[in-house]
């Protein structure tokens, strides 16, 4: 425990000292703050380009706000995490910094899971800094904005968004380049969206359904109660992935 | 759109000053930094302020060599 505590500090102490304190949490923040201003601005801009024909649109409300949100966060806030992570494991290797970390009495074990737990809170701080962000604004610019539903639509794109994540730790010790990484990670959230189609089990259970209970979150729309069944699915996956990530990594020649 | 911008400006402070930010990182990582790829920093700082927000990031993920 006491070597995964340094090795965490280590890892922290690093976000802090290079560009990824900037990328991830930076990115998140500008979708929180221009999701809900674009979404408020939408049918004008619509409006303009079609011109006088006379279509009327549909007055935006806070729900399509936080859709915007939570459709950039997914998409390219998914991107930079990828592109930012991916290399975590496989460049130190290269590199050989991780060969001068493991030359103390530190397990490999630590290692892996240092590097997961660091990346876990970065994203878990930039996901609050923005959904705060787009509440605030969402609030302003919209009337009867609900609050809690945006937050329990946070919550779940953090489980999925862990899950992610535990892909990119695994690629990444599996991987002799970032690149490698990277590709390896894609054909991961492959997988993960073939795995619903696999059982009824899975279909109803694997961590892909999260993305239809994000939906109805941020919709304010009722949740049932499978989506802890999701949720516990989901922590398994995560522990299985970052399982095979230590295992890898142990048996690996640095 | 005029008038709520005329009316809304306040919204945009926070995201120019996190536009802001992210060049300054950009930027001081590019003058530190000895090499970058390409070799030519005058380009990557085209790219650090031609591009809002996403060209701080472009360099910051791709431009930077050890």
């Amino acid at each position: 425990m006491k070597n995964f505590a340094r090795l965490l500090a280590k890892e922290i102490k690093e976000i802090l000292r290079t560009y990824k304190l900037f990328v991830v949490p930076g990115l998140f923040l500008l979708f929180g703050l221009t999701s809900p201003i674009l979404t408020k601005l939408l049918p004008e801009l619509l409006g303009s380009m079609v011109g006088e024909i006379g279509i009327s649109l549909p007055e935006m409300t806070w729900v399509d706000s936080y859709a915007q949100f939570f459709k950039n966060l997914g998409q390219l806030g998914l991107l930079a995490l990828i592109l930012t992570t991916m290399g975590t494991i496989a460049e130190e290797r290269n590199r050989g910094v991780a060969q001068l970390v493991l030359t103390k009495p530190v397990p490999r074990w630590a290692y892996v899971l240092a590097k997961y737990a660091a990346n876990l809170l970065l994203l878990t701080l930039s996901a609050a800094l923005a959904f705060g962000a787009a509440w605030f604004y969402t609030d302003i610019l919209f009337s009867d904005t609900i609050f809690l539903a945006g937050l329990q639509a946070t919550a779940i794109f953090l489980l999925n968004t862990a899950v992610i994540l535990a892909v990119i730790i695994l690629a990444s010790s599996l991987s002799k380049s970032t690149i490698a990484a990277g590709g390896l990670t894609v054909l991961g959230l492959i997988l993960l969206k073939v795995l619903p189609f696999l059982s009824d089990f899975l279909g109803k259970y694997s961590p892909d359904a999260l993305g239809g209970y994000l939906v109805r979150a941020y919709s304010g729309a009722p949740i049932d109660s499978a989506l802890w069944g999701v949720a516990a699915f989901s922590l398994v996956t995560i522990a299985l992935l970052l399982g095979a990530a230590v295992w890898v990594f142990s048996g690996k020649e640095l | 759109m005029a008038e709520f911008l005329a009316s809304h400006w306040q919204l945009f402070i926070p995201v120019a000053l996190i536009d802001l930010g992210l060049k300054i990182a950009a930027l001081v990582d590019l003058i530190r930094r000895e090499q970058v790829v390409g070799g030519r920093k005058w380009l990557w700082a085209l790219v650090i302020f031609g591009i809002n927000f996403f060209g701080p990031v472009i360099y910051l993920v791709l431009g930077r060599k050890e």
